[in-house]
Protein backbone atom coordinates (compact mmCIF):
# COMPACT_ATOMS: atom_id res chain seq x y z
CA UNK A 1 0.00 0.00 0.00
CA UNK A 2 3.00 2.27 1.02
CA UNK A 3 3.94 2.00 -3.03
CA UNK A 4 1.40 3.89 -4.01
CA UNK A 5 1.94 6.67 -1.98
CA UNK A 6 5.56 7.12 -2.12
CA UNK A 7 5.37 6.32 -5.44
CA UNK A 8 2.77 8.95 -6.09
CA UNK A 9 4.82 11.32 -4.26
CA UNK A 10 8.22 10.55 -6.59
CA UNK A 11 6.32 10.92 -9.61
CA UNK A 12 4.95 14.51 -8.30
CA UNK A 13 8.19 15.61 -7.75
CA UNK A 14 9.92 14.40 -10.84
CA UNK A 15 12.04 11.99 -8.96
CA UNK A 16 10.83 9.71 -12.01
CA UNK A 17 8.81 9.66 -14.80
CA UNK A 18 5.09 7.58 -15.35
CA UNK A 19 7.38 4.91 -17.43
CA UNK A 20 10.01 4.52 -14.83
CA UNK A 21 7.63 4.26 -11.35
CA UNK A 22 5.64 1.69 -13.70
CA UNK A 23 8.95 -0.37 -14.37
CA UNK A 24 9.43 0.16 -10.24
CA UNK A 25 6.15 -0.54 -9.07
CA UNK A 26 6.09 -4.13 -11.41
CA UNK A 27 9.12 -5.31 -10.21
CA UNK A 28 8.48 -4.37 -6.48
CA UNK A 29 5.22 -6.14 -6.50
CA UNK A 30 7.01 -9.66 -8.35
CA UNK A 31 8.69 -9.45 -5.04
CA UNK A 32 5.77 -8.83 -2.62
CA UNK A 33 5.13 -12.35 -0.54
CA UNK A 34 0.89 -12.99 0.30
CA UNK A 35 0.94 -14.34 3.71
CA UNK A 36 -0.36 -17.65 3.36
CA UNK A 37 2.90 -17.81 1.04
CA UNK A 38 4.88 -16.93 4.00
CA UNK A 39 3.14 -19.02 6.32
CA UNK A 40 3.56 -22.16 4.07
CA UNK A 41 7.05 -20.87 3.34
CA UNK A 42 7.31 -21.51 7.51
CA UNK A 43 5.69 -24.34 7.91
CA UNK A 44 2.75 -23.12 9.57
CA UNK A 45 0.14 -23.98 6.93
CA UNK A 46 -0.50 -26.45 3.89
CA UNK A 47 -1.40 -25.82 0.69
CA UNK A 48 -4.83 -26.88 1.31
CA UNK A 49 -5.13 -24.92 4.57
CA UNK A 50 -4.53 -21.79 2.35
CA UNK A 51 -6.95 -22.23 -0.55
CA UNK A 52 -9.80 -22.81 2.75
CA UNK A 53 -8.66 -19.75 4.18
CA UNK A 54 -8.75 -17.89 0.86
CA UNK A 55 -12.28 -19.23 0.15
CA UNK A 56 -13.62 -18.21 3.35
CA UNK A 57 -11.92 -15.26 2.67
CA UNK A 58 -14.43 -14.27 0.09
CA UNK A 59 -17.31 -14.49 1.93
CA UNK A 60 -16.01 -13.04 5.60
CA UNK A 61 -15.04 -9.26 6.17
CA UNK A 62 -11.89 -10.70 7.97
CA UNK A 63 -7.94 -10.68 6.89
CA UNK A 64 -6.49 -13.82 5.45
CA UNK A 65 -4.69 -13.92 9.50
CA UNK A 66 -7.75 -13.40 11.29
CA UNK A 67 -9.43 -16.50 9.47
CA UNK A 68 -6.17 -18.34 9.91
CA UNK A 69 -6.72 -17.52 14.03
CA UNK A 70 -10.40 -18.62 13.73
CA UNK A 71 -9.67 -21.89 11.95
CA UNK A 72 -7.40 -22.56 14.35
CA UNK A 73 -4.68 -22.98 11.87
CA UNK A 74 -2.29 -20.12 12.97
CA UNK A 75 -1.71 -18.42 16.41
CA UNK A 76 -1.97 -14.98 16.81
CA UNK A 77 1.81 -14.80 17.55
CA UNK A 78 2.67 -16.63 14.10
CA UNK A 79 0.55 -13.95 12.62
CA UNK A 80 2.51 -10.80 13.89
CA UNK A 81 5.49 -12.82 13.00
CA UNK A 82 4.30 -13.10 9.08
CA UNK A 83 3.17 -9.70 9.11
CA UNK A 84 6.42 -8.27 10.49
CA UNK A 85 8.32 -9.96 7.41
CA UNK A 86 5.70 -8.97 4.74
CA UNK A 87 5.70 -5.44 6.09
CA UNK A 88 9.41 -5.58 5.12
CA UNK A 89 7.63 -5.60 1.76
CA UNK A 90 7.93 -2.35 1.33
CA UNK A 91 10.73 -1.89 1.21
CA UNK A 92 10.89 -3.72 -2.53
CA UNK A 93 9.70 -0.04 -4.07
CA UNK A 94 13.23 1.36 -3.07
CA UNK A 95 15.25 -1.71 -3.73
CA UNK A 96 13.42 -1.80 -7.39
CA UNK A 97 14.16 1.83 -7.92
CA UNK A 98 17.90 1.51 -6.75
CA UNK A 99 18.24 -2.12 -9.09
CA UNK A 100 16.79 0.03 -11.67
CA UNK A 101 19.55 3.03 -10.91
CA UNK A 102 16.50 5.53 -11.72
CA UNK A 103 17.92 7.02 -8.31
CA UNK A 104 20.65 6.79 -6.10
CA UNK A 105 20.01 5.54 -2.38
CA UNK A 106 20.83 9.00 -0.94
CA UNK A 107 18.52 10.29 -3.40
CA UNK A 108 15.99 8.08 -2.10
CA UNK A 109 16.80 8.69 1.75
CA UNK A 110 15.84 12.59 0.64
CA UNK A 111 13.02 11.39 -1.11
CA UNK A 112 11.62 9.06 1.82
CA UNK A 113 12.01 11.66 4.49
CA UNK A 114 10.50 14.50 2.00
CA UNK A 115 7.59 12.48 1.75
CA UNK A 116 7.18 12.01 5.25
CA UNK A 117 7.98 15.74 6.10
CA UNK A 118 5.37 16.99 3.88
CA UNK A 119 2.34 14.39 4.24
CA UNK A 120 2.60 14.94 8.11
CA UNK A 121 2.72 11.47 8.60
CA UNK A 122 3.60 10.28 11.65
CA UNK A 123 6.30 6.67 12.14
CA UNK A 124 3.14 5.02 13.24
CA UNK A 125 0.67 6.14 10.32
CA UNK A 126 3.46 5.00 7.93
CA UNK A 127 3.68 1.96 9.29
CA UNK A 128 0.08 1.13 9.05
CA UNK A 129 0.15 2.23 5.51
CA UNK A 130 2.69 -0.24 4.90
CA UNK A 131 0.87 -3.01 6.28
CA UNK A 132 -2.28 -2.35 4.35
CA UNK A 133 -4.04 -1.57 7.56
CA UNK A 134 -7.51 -0.10 5.65
CA UNK A 135 -9.34 1.42 8.84
CA UNK A 136 -6.34 3.56 9.46
CA UNK A 137 -5.52 4.44 6.53
CA UNK A 138 -9.62 5.77 5.83
CA UNK A 139 -8.85 7.71 8.93
CA UNK A 140 -5.75 9.25 7.82
CA UNK A 141 -6.34 10.58 4.74
CA UNK A 142 -10.58 11.01 4.88
CA UNK A 143 -12.30 13.38 7.52
CA UNK A 144 -15.62 13.15 8.62
CA UNK A 145 -15.03 13.92 12.14
CA UNK A 146 -17.87 16.26 12.28
CA UNK A 147 -20.10 14.02 11.45
CA UNK A 148 -22.70 12.22 13.19
CA UNK A 149 -22.34 8.58 11.44
CA UNK A 150 -18.58 9.81 10.49
CA UNK A 151 -17.48 6.05 12.18
CA UNK A 152 -19.66 4.33 9.30
CA UNK A 153 -18.48 6.31 6.61
CA UNK A 154 -14.58 4.86 7.88
CA UNK A 155 -16.14 1.93 7.75
CA UNK A 156 -17.53 1.76 4.80
CA UNK A 157 -14.68 3.41 2.96
CA UNK A 158 -12.46 0.92 4.52
CA UNK A 159 -14.45 -1.88 3.39
CA UNK A 160 -14.36 -0.73 -0.14
CA UNK A 161 -10.74 -0.51 -0.37
CA UNK A 162 -10.32 -3.93 1.30
CA UNK A 163 -12.90 -5.52 -1.05
CA UNK A 164 -10.59 -3.70 -4.25
CA UNK A 165 -7.84 -5.49 -3.06
CA UNK A 166 -10.25 -8.61 -2.47
CA UNK A 167 -12.09 -8.63 -5.82
CA UNK A 168 -10.23 -6.83 -8.19
CA UNK A 169 -6.82 -8.14 -7.18
CA UNK A 170 -5.76 -3.85 -6.96
CA UNK A 171 -4.37 -1.98 -4.38
CA UNK A 172 -6.00 1.46 -4.20
CA UNK A 173 -4.47 4.90 -3.14
CA UNK A 174 -6.99 7.24 -1.22
CA UNK A 175 -6.63 11.01 -0.95
CA UNK A 176 -9.08 13.78 1.12
CA UNK A 177 -12.82 12.86 0.18
CA UNK A 178 -14.50 16.04 -1.92
CA UNK A 179 -17.94 17.51 -1.62
CA UNK A 180 -20.72 15.50 -4.08
CA UNK A 181 -22.02 19.08 -5.56
CA UNK A 182 -21.18 19.65 -8.88
CA UNK A 183 -19.80 16.01 -9.29
CA UNK A 184 -19.95 14.91 -12.58
CA UNK A 185 -19.27 11.08 -13.70
CA UNK A 186 -20.22 9.26 -17.56
CA UNK A 187 -21.73 6.26 -15.45
CA UNK A 188 -22.27 5.65 -12.40
CA UNK A 189 -23.73 2.81 -9.83
CA UNK A 190 -26.36 3.94 -6.72
CA UNK A 191 -27.86 1.62 -3.87
CA UNK A 192 -29.40 2.72 -0.96
CA UNK A 193 -28.91 1.12 2.48
CA UNK A 194 -32.43 1.85 4.98
CA UNK A 195 -33.21 0.35 8.04
CA UNK A 196 -30.91 0.93 11.44
CA UNK A 197 -28.08 3.28 8.82
CA UNK A 198 -29.63 5.19 6.31
CA UNK A 199 -26.89 5.13 3.39
CA UNK A 200 -27.19 6.19 -0.19
CA UNK A 201 -23.77 4.63 -1.99
CA UNK A 202 -22.86 4.80 -5.32
CA UNK A 203 -19.57 3.62 -7.40
CA UNK A 204 -18.44 6.32 -9.81
CA UNK A 205 -16.30 6.38 -13.00
CA UNK A 206 -15.38 6.51 -16.60
CA UNK A 207 -16.51 4.01 -19.13
CA UNK A 208 -13.34 2.81 -19.50
CA UNK A 209 -12.64 2.14 -16.12
CA UNK A 210 -16.21 0.97 -15.95
CA UNK A 211 -15.51 -2.27 -18.38
CA UNK A 212 -11.94 -2.89 -17.14
CA UNK A 213 -13.29 -3.54 -13.53
CA UNK A 214 -16.07 -5.22 -14.57
CA UNK A 215 -13.95 -7.73 -16.79
CA UNK A 216 -11.66 -7.93 -13.55
CA UNK A 217 -14.41 -8.39 -11.07
CA UNK A 218 -16.39 -11.05 -13.08
CA UNK A 219 -13.75 -13.25 -15.28
CA UNK A 220 -16.29 -12.69 -18.01
CA UNK A 221 -15.77 -11.85 -21.53
CA UNK A 222 -17.50 -8.45 -22.70
CA UNK A 223 -18.00 -5.90 -24.60
CA UNK A 224 -18.01 -1.70 -23.60
CA UNK A 225 -21.93 -0.79 -23.11
CA UNK A 226 -22.95 -4.42 -22.38
CA UNK A 227 -25.92 -5.35 -20.26
CA UNK A 228 -23.30 -8.06 -18.68
CA UNK A 229 -20.68 -5.13 -17.97
CA UNK A 230 -23.20 -3.10 -15.83
CA UNK A 231 -24.80 -6.05 -13.84
CA UNK A 232 -21.41 -7.03 -12.74
CA UNK A 233 -20.79 -3.14 -11.73
CA UNK A 234 -23.48 -3.33 -10.02
CA UNK A 235 -23.20 -7.03 -8.42
CA UNK A 236 -20.17 -5.23 -6.76
CA UNK A 237 -21.45 -2.75 -5.45
CA UNK A 238 -24.37 -4.49 -4.32
CA UNK A 239 -21.41 -7.11 -3.02
CA UNK A 240 -19.96 -4.38 -0.95
CA UNK A 241 -23.14 -3.06 0.85
CA UNK A 242 -24.19 -6.84 1.72
CA UNK A 243 -20.88 -6.94 3.13
CA UNK A 244 -21.40 -3.79 5.47
CA UNK A 245 -24.87 -5.17 6.48
CA UNK A 246 -23.68 -7.74 7.54
CA UNK A 247 -20.99 -6.24 9.70
CA UNK A 248 -23.68 -4.08 11.17
CA UNK A 249 -26.50 -6.75 12.21
CA UNK A 250 -23.34 -8.49 13.79
CA UNK A 251 -23.43 -5.55 15.45
CA UNK A 252 -27.27 -5.41 16.34
CA UNK A 253 -28.21 -2.97 13.99
CA UNK A 254 -30.70 -4.07 10.98
CA UNK A 255 -30.67 -2.85 7.62
CA UNK A 256 -31.73 -3.75 3.76
CA UNK A 257 -31.03 -2.94 0.75
CA UNK A 258 -32.57 -1.19 -2.56
CA UNK A 259 -31.92 -3.14 -6.00
CA UNK A 260 -28.95 -1.22 -7.51
CA UNK A 261 -29.57 1.31 -10.33
CA UNK A 262 -27.70 2.65 -13.35
CA UNK A 263 -26.82 5.98 -14.74
CA UNK A 264 -25.56 7.55 -17.31
CA UNK A 265 -23.58 11.06 -17.88
CA UNK A 266 -24.74 12.59 -14.19
CA UNK A 267 -24.09 15.35 -12.40
CA UNK A 268 -24.68 15.61 -8.51
CA UNK A 269 -26.65 18.67 -7.15
CA UNK A 270 -26.52 17.71 -3.33
CA UNK A 271 -23.86 19.04 -1.10
CA UNK A 272 -24.43 16.80 1.69
CA UNK A 273 -22.34 13.48 0.21
CA UNK A 274 -18.79 13.02 -0.48
CA UNK A 275 -16.74 11.54 -3.17
CA UNK A 276 -13.87 9.58 -2.66
CA UNK A 277 -11.33 8.75 -5.19
CA UNK A 278 -9.92 5.35 -5.37
CA UNK A 279 -6.99 5.78 -7.64
CA UNK A 280 -5.95 2.46 -8.84
CA UNK A 281 -3.46 1.45 -11.84
CA UNK A 282 -6.47 0.71 -14.07
CA UNK A 283 -7.90 4.16 -13.51
CA UNK A 284 -10.37 5.72 -10.92
CA UNK A 285 -12.98 4.46 -9.16
CA UNK A 286 -15.29 7.45 -6.97
CA UNK A 287 -16.73 5.76 -3.98
CA UNK A 288 -19.56 8.06 -3.21
CA UNK A 289 -21.48 8.52 0.25
CA UNK A 290 -24.00 10.35 1.23
CA UNK A 291 -27.05 10.75 3.78
CA UNK A 292 -29.50 12.04 1.26
CA UNK A 293 -30.40 10.70 -2.55
CA UNK A 294 -27.97 11.57 -5.13
CA UNK A 295 -30.95 11.29 -7.84
CA UNK B 1 -32.90 -34.09 -20.24
CA UNK B 2 -31.45 -33.84 -16.77
CA UNK B 3 -32.71 -32.29 -14.07
CA UNK B 4 -34.30 -28.47 -13.78
CA UNK B 5 -32.72 -25.78 -12.14
CA UNK B 6 -34.10 -22.40 -11.66
CA UNK B 7 -31.83 -19.52 -11.02
CA UNK B 8 -33.58 -16.29 -9.92
CA UNK B 9 -31.46 -12.94 -9.99
CA UNK B 10 -31.79 -9.70 -11.78
CA UNK B 11 -27.94 -9.59 -12.04
CA UNK B 12 -26.92 -11.09 -15.84
CA UNK B 13 -23.47 -11.79 -14.17
CA UNK B 14 -24.49 -13.92 -11.29
CA UNK B 15 -26.57 -15.56 -13.99
CA UNK B 16 -24.35 -16.32 -16.10
CA UNK B 17 -21.82 -17.53 -13.92
CA UNK B 18 -24.09 -19.58 -12.06
CA UNK B 19 -25.50 -21.06 -15.33
CA UNK B 20 -21.89 -21.62 -16.84
CA UNK B 21 -20.83 -23.25 -14.25
CA UNK B 22 -23.84 -25.55 -13.69
CA UNK B 23 -23.35 -26.48 -17.57
CA UNK B 24 -20.02 -27.76 -16.72
CA UNK B 25 -21.39 -30.12 -14.14
CA UNK B 26 -21.65 -34.05 -15.19
CA UNK B 27 -25.03 -35.15 -15.47
CA UNK B 28 -26.74 -32.01 -17.70
CA UNK B 29 -28.69 -30.40 -15.85
CA UNK B 30 -31.57 -28.03 -17.49
CA UNK B 31 -30.88 -23.96 -16.01
CA UNK B 32 -33.61 -21.76 -16.75
CA UNK B 33 -33.71 -18.17 -15.84
CA UNK B 34 -36.09 -15.47 -14.19
CA UNK B 35 -34.36 -11.84 -13.94
CA UNK B 36 -36.78 -10.41 -11.59
CA UNK B 37 -39.40 -11.30 -9.02
CA UNK B 38 -42.83 -11.62 -11.23
CA UNK B 39 -40.71 -13.89 -13.58
CA UNK B 40 -39.67 -15.68 -10.83
CA UNK B 41 -42.87 -16.45 -9.60
CA UNK B 42 -44.12 -17.30 -12.65
CA UNK B 43 -41.48 -19.34 -13.89
CA UNK B 44 -41.61 -21.52 -10.62
CA UNK B 45 -44.94 -22.12 -11.38
CA UNK B 46 -44.94 -23.33 -15.23
CA UNK B 47 -41.89 -25.16 -14.63
CA UNK B 48 -41.64 -27.08 -11.53
CA UNK B 49 -37.34 -27.42 -11.20
CA UNK B 50 -36.10 -29.70 -8.54
CA UNK B 51 -34.01 -26.81 -7.17
CA UNK B 52 -33.92 -23.07 -6.99
CA UNK B 53 -31.62 -20.43 -6.12
CA UNK B 54 -32.90 -17.02 -5.70
CA UNK B 55 -32.11 -13.79 -4.76
CA UNK B 56 -32.85 -11.49 -2.00
CA UNK B 57 -32.54 -8.49 -3.44
CA UNK B 58 -34.69 -7.81 -6.58
CA UNK B 59 -37.06 -5.72 -8.61
CA UNK B 60 -40.72 -6.10 -8.33
CA UNK B 61 -40.85 -9.29 -5.96
CA UNK B 62 -38.11 -9.27 -3.41
CA UNK B 63 -36.31 -12.73 -2.85
CA UNK B 64 -38.38 -13.49 0.66
CA UNK B 65 -42.02 -12.58 -0.70
CA UNK B 66 -41.13 -14.92 -3.92
CA UNK B 67 -39.89 -17.65 -1.17
CA UNK B 68 -42.94 -17.80 0.45
CA UNK B 69 -45.21 -17.81 -2.94
CA UNK B 70 -43.25 -20.94 -3.92
CA UNK B 71 -43.48 -22.51 -0.96
CA UNK B 72 -47.09 -22.35 -1.21
CA UNK B 73 -47.07 -23.57 -5.16
CA UNK B 74 -44.72 -26.15 -3.56
CA UNK B 75 -43.21 -26.65 -0.86
CA UNK B 76 -41.41 -29.89 -1.50
CA UNK B 77 -39.18 -27.62 -3.74
CA UNK B 78 -35.84 -26.89 -2.14
CA UNK B 79 -35.20 -23.21 -2.37
CA UNK B 80 -31.54 -22.15 -1.26
CA UNK B 81 -31.60 -18.33 -1.11
CA UNK B 82 -28.14 -16.43 -2.92
CA UNK B 83 -27.30 -13.51 -1.75
CA UNK B 84 -25.16 -10.39 -0.50
CA UNK B 85 -27.06 -9.86 2.39
CA UNK B 86 -26.13 -12.56 4.85
CA UNK B 87 -27.68 -10.16 7.67
CA UNK B 88 -29.19 -12.46 10.51
CA UNK B 89 -32.19 -10.90 10.23
CA UNK B 90 -32.60 -12.08 6.63
CA UNK B 91 -31.33 -15.32 7.38
CA UNK B 92 -34.05 -15.80 10.07
CA UNK B 93 -36.52 -14.84 7.88
CA UNK B 94 -35.59 -16.77 4.64
CA UNK B 95 -35.70 -20.28 7.07
CA UNK B 96 -38.39 -19.67 8.66
CA UNK B 97 -40.10 -19.31 5.14
CA UNK B 98 -38.96 -22.77 3.93
CA UNK B 99 -35.40 -21.65 2.53
CA UNK B 100 -33.42 -25.02 2.45
CA UNK B 101 -29.95 -23.18 2.83
CA UNK B 102 -28.92 -19.49 2.26
CA UNK B 103 -24.91 -18.90 0.10
CA UNK B 104 -23.77 -15.50 0.37
CA UNK B 105 -22.15 -13.71 -2.37
CA UNK B 106 -19.39 -14.58 -3.81
CA UNK B 107 -20.84 -18.56 -3.98
CA UNK B 108 -17.69 -20.92 -4.46
CA UNK B 109 -17.49 -23.78 -7.08
CA UNK B 110 -17.37 -26.43 -4.14
CA UNK B 111 -20.46 -25.23 -2.38
CA UNK B 112 -22.66 -24.76 -5.40
CA UNK B 113 -21.48 -28.65 -6.88
CA UNK B 114 -22.35 -30.06 -3.22
CA UNK B 115 -25.70 -27.62 -2.92
CA UNK B 116 -27.04 -29.36 -6.61
CA UNK B 117 -25.62 -32.54 -5.45
CA UNK B 118 -27.20 -32.77 -2.27
CA UNK B 119 -30.59 -31.49 -3.36
CA UNK B 120 -31.31 -33.08 -6.73
CA UNK B 121 -29.35 -36.12 -5.62
CA UNK B 122 -27.60 -35.37 -9.26
CA UNK B 123 -29.02 -35.21 -12.41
Amino acid sequence: MFIQYFGSYLLNKGLLNPDQLKEAIELANSTQIKLGILAMNAGFLTADQITEVQMLQRTMDKRFGEIAVLKGYLTDSQVDSLLKTQEKGHLALSQAIADLDFLSLKQLETALQGYKNESGLTNQQISAIQAGDTDTIVRVFLDFSDLKAGDQYYEFASLMMRNIIRFLGELAMIEEQLSTKGFEAPVMVTQEIHGGVSLHTALAMDEETFLTMARKYSGLKMDAGSELADASITEFLNLNNGLFIVNLSNNGVDCDLTPPEITRNCQLTTDQGFVIPFYLGSGTINLIISPVSLG
Amino acid sequence: MGKKILICDDSLMIRTQLRDFINKLEGGYEVIEAADGNAAVEMFTANTPDLVFLDVVMPGRGGLECLRLMKEANAATPVVMLSSVGAKHVLKEALEAGASDFVQKPWGEKLISSIIERFTGGA
